[in-house]
């Protein structure tokens, strides 16, 4: 079986929020000084879960990352889990696209590899929250789709998938080829073994460019996405904690949870 | 200082070299022999005993046999270890170590009651064996010094160490049988049964022997001669009262002879077959002792180039390793002062040692074969596996590396290299470890410090202090803040105390601020050489590029690690722990302790500093120069100071076992009845802020911990202007 | 301008969820002169048709075998109902089903979705989907050019719609093939819900005492949902065996990073702090206003946690 893992190279989602800044005229968030982006954490988590089959079935696993050449790093770091191969897709057209111009760079990619039997994406990367990448190569492809995973195994046809629901969770079966979201509740990511950093370190990343992929440099990146990001702000904040008032408990209460409901958190 | 009682003894001179004396009175003896006259006082050899000659070097020749085959058989499961680089090197001060460690046994003197007992026992088998030299020397060779004042003299301390030998058992058979429960009979065994009975059976019989002996000859002929002989002479007294007669004495004589001799060669053979051996091995250990800092782990050279790293089969040990474990003599020693062990967790090191020497003896000859017949290193030999069967994972992870085994180790095994060792084969081969301490390892290599989950930046701490002047190479000192002195909400106040202090003195300084990064010893404790060596290169060539001579630690950790491990990376600076330079500062006038704080401390030395780089010194005289401070030492300090429970990256564990190390420490200090327990290290302080209030659950009049800076700063600047900048 | 909205609206016990009534409301709001319809599939859906208030159209099909969701069947009716209602505009919730519908919709209208939005706004004409990004520590705001622009939506961004149900009702056909089968589902068990993974997590610490002022904590937490709630415990708590180990948060236990974190009678160690400062919102309880919790709170009720806890047990009930 081949795996396909999509990994995405983003901001650390640890920074400091004091750290985290905004350019508001490119709408970017700067890089925070002596922070190092990292993989992004669900993506990760497909590739354990994309080993852990590999392990199982036999085959192999790509890691394809789309990104600048620092996303390198997040790549090795794949391979260092135990992928067997690793694909960049660089090229200044793909810069500044959407979710959709990431999907369809990524599944000419995936055509291009030819063999794949399965591609895992992470949920969502840790940056945008979007949740959209797995499914929409999964369109662009034809394949069917399961997101959301807490554990996939491999049957006689297919994948059996068990879904994280609300409320509990349900499974599911897809035939191959399919696409497969891994969700965090699958478990943690594997710590490399020094000789397979040793080894993912001297591998080479095979790098793609639109030209590579037949791609028409005005139909990906920021010339080819359909949402058009209009502002990224952090909201305003009040740095220091806000004390409940009340004269009684249930009064500081019944205030607590106005508060609450007003930012939407219940 | 307030009470310092507890001061541990230091070693000061060779006061255990009393076989010294020994030999030079035996020279002494054959200087005398030749001017004494005829009928000085002397004794036949092998009295009434003819056969005795040929049958005493029978037993020799059986002896030295027994000895070369045990020797050869041990070497030969050494030698299934790797190579020891420089084991040979700085023969000098191995020698020195030999002698003052090995022959004058300054640690196991380290507990009285042990050090007088072995004293006894070890100087009475020298002497002895002196004696028993002389007279095969007498017997034998063609000379004769065995007569007149040096004869009676000979007597006179033959019996001497005869009894102190047979105190020195009397010490050790209490502790045994009578004493409570103690360390030694953690893993007692038969053997050790047999060593001291067969010691003092050794003893009694020579007394008996000679009583017989005098009883026949000297008694009647020479008194004055026979009480020279006192041990003998009050053996005979009492023997004397039943009234045997001499051809009855004379028969006696030959069977407590002949049981004498025999005894004495079978208790030497058992020092092939018991830990009697390490009357070899410790002086050897003590040659082979590390002459560099225990606070320094071992490079692997070549990283990339490795195949294997770290220990996970019992071959990947260096020989020095495996010797080691032949010289454990299951004192106990180390695990009494184990931090874990004290706490319930699952490591002693002393099983430890004696797990790893038992699984040797099991697949050791087999692999010494498989080596001899095949190329390769035999790791498929052992179906046993070295971590997970012979040595548990959690027993490696319970490990502190805080050095109090290796302090106490009478024997100089290195307890501390061994187990991270076996951790670098975990982490590095098999990428086994505790979740929390991968997240931690993780943190480190995405992000250059531990703290995951920080939501600080490493300039947080500079927020509201005027002026924090970078380092640009131009300034005699940096001060290096560290990822717990910058993102640890605690520590902040620690930082900022040092760098007003130090700003106050008027020492020339900056800082590296968001440059900053770890400089890598929770990866190398966590056993991650391969992290620890990228983080510690990267740091060494920053450091260089921007000149630095002069380091001033917050942490003593990052201290031992830039002191004794940055000149494995060509790093060579001069560094030192902000404790030693603020009562540097002190000493010479620049920083004044003026207002009074008046507090009730006692002090905790953090492993890092104390035990491991010897600063003991330095932060307690700080307190002493705090008008109003008043110290009182905790029961457990200095060398002896037990671990707050977070070294060796337990700070990023979850403990296992019955209790928590800082707990128990928490109480240690809480006991004092201090207001404040006082330390240097920020690990240290996050311990007792967890520790403290769990054994001590009353908010009211609960201790706090502080660092030796927090309380400097409010004697230099005044409480309530430390207050003050505290709420700004 | 006028929009003609489609809601893609979910069933709960045989009638519109809330979750849909606040998406019609919503859509209500920025219809502005549009036809605002609904789609309802499963069991019932054409009796639900007239409890969905603010729609004037419902495009429904009675098929049992939507009840269970099944992405490609139900994109399958969302495409016919997007076609049929002509909308230029489409609401589905941040669920089960607007995680996939919504950009498998997208992908099949060659349009794009905003996911997970906070606020739907018309600012002249244009509409503007803000959505929360970074781990919450930003908000964005997208335009959509393409036709229909898609959002899902967050539950409680609207309020709920008002007025009578849809008037006219079209049926879709029932549920199509499906290349994935769903082949059972299962609730997660009492204790199912991951601390890791809750939306709100209720921690307590040291302050409480004695194991019954755990009973307190779990109590709250039951009352928030035990859906999405999830009972944390300091280090300390552990200790004194108040809580198993498995649901410590901190430095050597979990981090979690739940919207809602909050701490009762923690003093915010700085251990304890590693695991949940990654929290969008921390809520502190404690007796000592100077306790270092506060300073990552965003609210904080200072009080004896004794008090304090019935009455908030008491005013979730109430929600």
């Amino acid at each position: 079986m081949h795996i396909v893992v999509c990994a995405k190279q983003i901001p650390d989602p640890e920074t400091p929020p004091s750290a985290f800044k905004i350019d508001a005229a490119t709408n970017k968030v700067i890089p925070a000084a002596g922070i190092s982006p990292v993989l992004s954490q669900f993506d990760g988590i497909a590739a354990e879960a994309a080993l852990r089959l590999k392990e199982a079935k036999g085959g192999k696993v790509t890691v394809i990352s789309l990104g600048a050449e620092s996303a390198q790093a997040a790549i090795k770091q794949v391979l260092a889990m135990g992928a067997d191969e690793g694909v960049l897709l660089k090229d200044a057209a793909f810069d500044d696209g959407d979710s959709y111009t990431t999907a369809r760079t990524l599944a000419e990619a995936i055509k291009k590899l030819g063999d794949v039997d399965a591609v895992f994406c992470g949920r969502q990367a840790a940056d945008w929250d979007m949740g959209q990448v797995g499914l929409l190569i999964a369109e662009e492809l034809g394949w069917p789709a399961a997101i959301i995973a807490k554990g996939v195994e491999a049957t006689d046809t297919g994948l059996k998938i068990q879904r994280v629901l609300a409320d509990g969770f349900e499974t599911v079966e897809a035939p191959l080829p399919a696409v497969v979201t891994v969700s965090n509740e699958f478990g943690e990511p594997r710590y490399p073994k020094l000789p397979q950093i040793m080894a993912a370190a001297k591998k080479t990343v095979t790098a793609w460019g639109a030209g590579d992929l037949g791609l028409d440099p005005g139909s990906v990146g920021k010339a080819g996405a359909r949402l058009q990001l209009q502002k990224l702000f952090i909201p305003e904040k009040s740095g220091r904690v806000e004390l409940i008032e009340g004269d009684t408990p249930q009064e500081q209460a019944s205030n607590l949870i106005k508060k609450l409901q007003a930012d939407k958190l219940i | 200082m307030a009470d310092s009682t507890n001061r541990p003894a230091r070693p000061q001179r060779l006061v255990g070299a009393w076989w010294g004396p020994a030999v030079g009175l035996s020279a002494l003896g054959f200087y005398a022999s030749a001017t004494v006259p005829g009928d000085a006082p002397t004794r036949e050899i092998f009295f009434n005993v003819p056969d005795g000659a040929w049958a005493v070097y029978a037993f020799l020749a059986a002896l030295v046999g027994l000895l070369i085959f045990g020797f050869v058989r041990h070497a030969s499961l050494w030698s299934i270890g790797q190579p020891t680089p420089g084991a040979l090197k700085e023969i000098p001060s191995r020698l020195k170590n030999t002698v003052r460690l090995g022959m004058a046994q300054d640690k196991v003197r380290r507990d009285r009651y042990a050090g007088i007992m072995h004293w006894c026992i070890f100087s009475s088998i020298v002497v002895l064996t002196l004696v028993t030299a002389q007279v095969a020397i007498e017997a034998d060779f063609p000379v004769s010094f065995l007569h007149g004042d040096y004869y009676l003299f000979f007597s006179f301390y033959g019996d001497l160490f005869g009894v102190i030998g047979l105190i020195g058992v009397g010490m050790a058979l209490y502790r045994r049988y009578f004493a409570q429960m103690h360390r030694i009979r953690w893993d007692e065994r038969l053997e050790d049964h047999l060593i001291i009975v067969g010691l003092g059976l050794v003893l009694l019989s020579g007394f008996f022997v000679e009583a017989a002996r005098i009883m026949v000859t000297e008694m009647n002929q020479h008194p004055d001669w026979a009480r020279w002989s006192f041990g003998g002479f009050t053996v005979a007294k009492g023997i004397g009262v039943f009234g045997f007669e001499d051809h009855q004495m004379l028969a006696f004589h030959a069977y407590s002879w002949w049981f004498h001799v025999a005894m004495a060669f079978g208790w030497l053979a058992l020092i092939v077959f018991t830990r009697l051996d390490h009357m070899f091995f410790a002086p050897i250990n003590a040659f082979l002792l590390r002459t560099d800092s225990p606070g320094r782990l071992t490079k692997i050279e070549n990283i990339e180039e490795q195949e294997v790293f770290g220990v996970g089969f019992i071959q990947d040990f260096t020989w020095k390793q495996l010797f080691e474990l032949d010289a454990c003599v299951r004192c106990g020693r180390c695990t009494e002062v184990c931090p874990a062990n004290i706490a319930g967790q699952p490591l002693s090191p002393m099983h430890l040692i004696q797990d790893l020497k038992a699984h040797l003896a099991d697949v050791g000859p087999a692999i010494a074969q498989h080596r001899h017949e095949f190329s390769d290193p035999g790791r498929e030999v052992s179906s046993v596996a070295l971590i997970g069967d012979v040595i548990k994972d959690e027993t490696l992870w319970a490990c502190r590396t805080c050095g109090a085994c290796v302090q106490e180790c009478p024997v100089m095994i290195e307890h501390v290299p061994t187990i991270v060792d076996m951790r670098r084969y975990l982490v590095m081969s098999e990428a086994r470890i505790p979740a929390t301490a991968q997240a931690a390892l993780e943190n480190l290599e995405m992000r250059g410090h531990p703290w995951r989950g920080t939501a600080l930046e490493r300039t947080t701490w500079m927020e509201g202090l005027e002026e924090v002047p970078m380092f640009d190479g131009s300034q005699e000192y940096l001060y290096w803040v560290g990822c717990s002195g910058s993102l640890v909400e605690r520590n902040l106040p620690v930082t900022k105390a040092v760098f007003r202090l130090v700003k106050e003195s008027g020492a020339s300084f900056g800082v590296l601020g968001q440059e900053e990064t770890c400089n890598g010893d929770p990866a190398r404790r966590l056993g991650n050489e391969y992290l620890y060596q990228i983080l510690a290169q990267q740091l060494v060539e920053t450091f260089k590029s921007k000149n630095v001579q002069k380091v001033i630690t917050n942490c003593p950790h990052c201290f031992n690690t830039f002191k004794n491990e940055y000149p494995q990376f060509d790093g060579n600076f001069e560094v030192i722990h902000h404790t030693e330079f603020l009562a540097g500062a002190m000493q010479s006038g620049k920083l004044t302790a003026k207002h009074p704080v008046a507090a009730n401390v006692t002090y905790h030395d953090s492993c890092y500093l104390g035990r491991i780089n010897g600063v003991y010194d330095a932060p307690r005289q700080i307190l002493e120069m705090v008008p109003g401070t008043n110290l009182t030492e905790m029961q457990r300090n200095l060398s002896k100071g037990l671990c707050c429970g977070a070294g060796g990256g337990n700070m990023w564990q979850e403990e296992v076992g019955e209790r928590r190390v800082n707990h128990v420490r928490s109480e240690e200090a809480v006991r004092t009845g201090a207001d404040q327990v006082i330390s240097n290290c920020p690990f240290c302080i996050q311990m007792f802020e967890d520790g403290v209030p769990a054994v001590h659950p009353e908010e009211e009049g609960r201790m706090r911990p502080f660092d030796v800076a927090e309380l400097l700063e409010k004697s230099v600047f005044g409480e309530t202007a430390v207050a003050g900048e505290r709420s700004s | 301008m006028a929009n003609n909205i489609l809601v893609v609206g979910e069933l709960e016990g045989g009638a519109p969820s809330p979750t849909t009534l606040e998406l019609l409301g919503g859509a209500q709001g920025l219809a502005a002169g549009g036809a605002v319809s609904v789609m309802l599939l499963g069991a019932g859906a054409s009796g639900a048709a007239a409890q969905a208030a603010g729609a004037a159209k419902a495009f429904v099909s009675d098929d049992a075998a939507y009840d269970t969701f099944n992405g490609e069947q139900w994109l399958t009716a969302a495409q016919s109902a997007v076609e049929q209602s002509g909308a230029n505009v489409v609401l589905v919730a941040q669920s089960v089903v607007g995680r996939e519908v919504g950009p498998r919709l997208a992908s099949r209208l060659n349009t794009a979705v905003a996911m997970d939005c906070v606020s739907v706004a018309d600012a002249g004409g244009t509409l503007q989907f803000t959505r929360p990004c970074y781990g919450g520590n930003a908000l964005a705001t997208y335009t959509i050019a393409t036709s229909p622009a898609i959002a899902t939506v967050r539950a409680k961004s609207f309020e709920p719609a008002s007025g009578g149900g849809a008037g006219e009702v079209v049926q879709l056909a029932g549920a199509g093939a499906s290349r994935v089968a769903v082949l059972g589902k299962e609730k997660a068990e009492a204790t199912g819900l991951q601390i890791q993974d809750a939306k709100v997590v209720v921690s307590g610490g040291r302050g409480l005492g004695a194991p019954e002022g755990f009973q307190q904590i779990e109590a709250l937490a039951s009352a928030i949902g035990s859906d999405k709630a999830a009972v944390g415990a300091s280090r300390a708590a552990v200790d004194l065996g108040c809580s198993p180990p498995s649901q410590q948060v901190g430095l050597t236990g979990k981090v979690v990073t739940p919207d809602l974190y909050i701490a009762v009678a923690i003093s915010g160690a700085s251990q304890h702090m590693a695991g949940c400062s990654g929290s969008k919102v921390i809520v502190a309880v404690n007796r000592d206003k100077d306790a270092n919790i506060f300073s990552f709170a965003k609210y904080g009720i200072v009080g004896d946690w004794k008090a304090v806890v019935p009455a908030l047990i008491e005013e979730f009930k109430k929600v």
